[in-house]
């Protein structure tokens, strides 16, 4: 047994081996390069950046912008009105001047005591936890991982109920006051029996929001492709929306938290969903009701809103011919040559959603915005600063694979950096690694990995024991560089000889020489070395 | 029955760091649940829901009676794995006992193993049952807001699993021939480096899967350095 042992850890210990000398160096690596980065930013002398200036605008210009900086806002029978701010305070106190289309003055005032009314558009969903700070709840640390508790309150503000969201079956779990279980709600509802819970889907956000005399909060749970309104007081999960072959790419809604028992509310309540396949749909309150907008494939969720009125729904668009900013950033140079000296037609146009959710067209307003160049100038050098500098060189010993991992990170090119957090800390954490530390100079760093493999070749070609190892040592350095390297010499330092035979150096790990193939000499016998004399002999 | 006979000469010269790590945990564990207590009961529960206004999703965060106890399991069985390492490798190299450990009836397999069991039946005599009581206790309905969830259960574990990582790292240091400043204490620094990559998980699987990988990446070296290293 000890045999067989001894030969199965001597397999798998030396790769085991490789592998933890590795990930150390890897490891301490990336904390020197940091540090060396750190210290630089901290005790080096900075240097300012050389932002270009920004150009000054003419009269002629200013005048050409007013119409693009100017608000356009839609009143409900889709007259256009262009608002421009004369005066700012803060934010707060704003002197407007209120022009229809042709540019003709309506009214001038604070923005405060505007008499016309117009249309408020649904905004998009936000705030509430994400799928990033869900990711971070669920994070091991030293005080445990930690989960949603939504509490349910009786007339004297005592929390009755908990129910706690169990992130692995994806359901909640509720209990009294005594901690006892007292059922679970899930996608399908709030049961009392286990197997009947069944699992959200995949967390996207939620929100909550809570009524007058409500005794717990009430959630908008969102999922990947599902929508729920869940009534922890009422103990009712409603589908507002299942797309099941489809993903929700954005989320807007209009007043959906709100009481809908006044008789004054004049907007309808409603959830508006642009699907990443191009779906437009809206969902309403008091029924659920949902319709299906029949918008031109090539319209981009993020590029319309809607209001709805008690009696009308309105979508308003935002157009534009000029190209989109490409999400790659060596790219960008490239589209802004392109894009600064055209001016761009733009427009915003409004529609009436008809029944069918068909669009009916009613207004439109059309500008021409100015060369960008003319505004704003953008520069394209890499930043002047110490720190950027020292990053330079410093990354030139991180490994080669940190490029191709960091664009394989990269591969969706519209995912947004903050998507990466929504995944978990480790997914983050490898991105940004990649990121912050791939190699940018590839001259520098080719000539580190060069310079690397040549020192590597220089220590390995005198304690060379076998052409396989001496060539596995060369391309584990080439790909890992510094970490490499190191890993190479705490795992392959041998003394070294000369040869009595040739005179060159040798390791001591083989017996015979790699230059000449003499064996290892053989000491002198002597008087007192009995013991060898037989085994000398024979 | 030799092996046995090393296993219970292994628990003997490991029992009082075994009661002490007992002794810790029970002792400030109780001291923290007990707090925990003393601040609900005299804490009126508010209604953290104000109807009329919004609510932000953070006020609804769980709160835990065994919080705190993670970071004294944590720090416990790490500690608990450094010590058992040192008195079991460590010592014997510096009184210069290894050879009659070694020349002993006994294969250096069994003497391993004897060992590894031993830190292991310390582990979970002194770290791991009292977490499992500790958690029982606080499942119990009517004590707490809610009973304990079962990941905060497994996730204890994988505390008491990272003392073992950090036993067979230091295992590993003392084995190592090599000097003290070169790569002897790369067991050590492995341990650290698995200690920060798991507190960087979300799942318990790649909890689980990194645990696994870093006992087996230590173990095989530790079997062949012993095994084949001459004391």
């Amino acid at each position: 047994m000890n045999m067989t042992l001894k030969n199965l850890t001597g397999y798998i210990s030396t790769p085991a081996k490789t592998l933890m000398t590795l990930i150390i160096f890897l490891i301490a690596v990336l904390f020197l390069q940091g540090a060396i980065i750190g210290m630089v930013g901290v005790f080096g002398t900075p240097e300012k950046r050389t932002e270009p200036p920004q150009p000054e605008l003419t009269d002629i210009q200013k005048e050409r912008w007013r119409i693009d900086n100017m608000q356009k806002k839609f009143l409900p029978d889709g007259t256009i009105h262009l608002i421009e701010t004369v005066q700012e305070y803060k934010g707060f106190l704003k002197i407007v001047n209120v022009y229809d289309a042709n540019e003709t003055l309506l009214w001038d005032g604070k923005g405060g005591e505007n008499p016309y009314q117009y249309l408020s558009w649904a905004e998009f969903l936000q705030g509430g936890i994400g799928a990033a700070l869900m990711n971070q709840l669920q994070g091991v640390t030293s005080r445990f991982s930690r989960t949603l508790v939504i509490p349910v309150i009786d007339e004297e503000r005592q929390i009755i109920q908990r129910w706690r969201y169990e992130p692995g079956p994806d359901y909640f779990i509720g209990f009294d006051w005594k901690g006892r279980k007292i059922g679970y709600a899930g996608s399908k509802g709030f049961t009392e029996i286990k197997k009947e819970a069944k699992p959200f889907g995949e967390f996207n956000r939620v929100v909550d929001w809570c009524y007058r005399d409500h005794h717990a909060p009430i959630l908008l749970w969102q999922t990947t492709n599902r929508i729920y309104q869940i009534d922890f007081e009422k103990r009712k999960v409603e589908i507002l929306l299942d797309i099941h072959d489809d993903e929700i790419e954005k989320v807007a809604w209009q007043n959906w938290q709100v009481e809908t028992t006044k008789p004054d509310i004049r907007l309808l309540n409603f959830i508006y969903v642009a699907t990443k396949k191009g779906s437009h749909i809206l969902v309403f309150r008091n029924p659920i009701e949902r319709l299906t907008i029949n918008v031109p494939r090539q319209w981009k969720g993020g590029r319309n809103q809607i209001a709805a009125l008690q009696d009308k729904i309105f979508l308003k668009h935002y157009g534009s011919d000029w190209e989109p900013a490409p999400r790659q950033y060596r790219l960008r140079k490239a589209w802004w040559e392109r894009t600064k000296s055209k001016s761009n037609r733009m427009w915003y146009e409004l529609y009436e959603v008809e029944r069918d959710g068909n669009l009916k067209f009613i207004n439109r307003f059309e500008w021409k915005r100015p060369p960008l160049a003319e505004k704003v100038t953008v520069s394209w050098n890499e930043p002047d600063d110490v720190r950027w500098k020292t990053k330079k060189f410093v990354t030139a010993v991180s490994s080669p694979l940190f490029n191709p991992a960091y664009r394989f990170f990269r591969g969706d090119p519209w995912l947004d950096e903050f998507d990466f957090y929504s995944r978990s800390p480790w997914y983050a954490l490898t991105f940004e690694i990649t990121r912050d530390y791939k190699a940018t100079r590839m001259v520098l760093h080719c000539s580190a990995i060069v310079l690397m493999v040549c020192a590597a070749f220089w220590h390995a070609w005198s304690r060379r024991t076998s052409w396989g190892r001496f060539v596995f040592w060369l391309v584990f350095v080439a790909v890992f560089n510094l970490a490499g390297f190191l890993t190479y010499l705490a795992l392959n330092h041998t003394t070294v000889t000369r040869c009595p035979a040739c005179g060159k150096k040798r390791g001591l790990e083989r017996s015979d020489c790699p230059t000449c193939g003499a064996l290892l000499p053989i000491p002198e016998r002597r008087e007192t070395d009995l013991i060898l004399v037989g085994q000398s002999n024979s | 029955m030799r092996f046995f006979a090393l296993l219970k000469k292994e628990l003997c010269e490991t029992l009082p760091w075994i009661v002490l790590a007992a002794f810790l945990l029970v002792f400030c564990g109780a001291i923290f649940i007990g707090e925990y207590t003393r601040q609900r009961r005299g804490f009126t529960e508010p209604a953290t829901i104000s109807p009329r206004s919004f609510v932000r999703m953070d006020t609804f965060r769980e709160e835990m009676p065994l919080r705190d106890i993670g970071a004294l399991l944590l720090y416990t069985s790490c500690c608990l794995g450094l010590v058992l390492a040192v008195r079991q490798f460590l010592v014997p190299s510096f009184l210069k006992t290894w050879a009659f450990t070694i020349h002993r009836s006994v294969s250096r397999t069994t003497i391993l193993l004897g060992k590894f069991a031993a830190a292991i039946i310390a582990l979970i005599l002194s770290c791991g049952i009292i977490w499992t009581l500790f958690c029982w206790y606080a499942s119990k309905p009517g004590l707490f807001q809610m009973p304990l969830r079962q990941r905060t259960f497994a996730e204890g574990w994988i505390f008491i699993s990272l003392g073992l990582v950090v036993y067979l790292g230091t295992v590993l240091s003392a084995l190592s021939t090599a000097r003290w400043y070169i790569t002897r204490m790369f067991g050590l620094v492995f341990a650290s480096c698995i200690y920060m990559l798991l507190l960087l998980q979300t799942g318990l699987a790649l909890c689980l899967a990194t645990i696994i990988v870093s006992l087996v990446i230590l173990v095989s070296q530790i079997i062949h350095t012993f095994l084949n290293r001459e004391f």
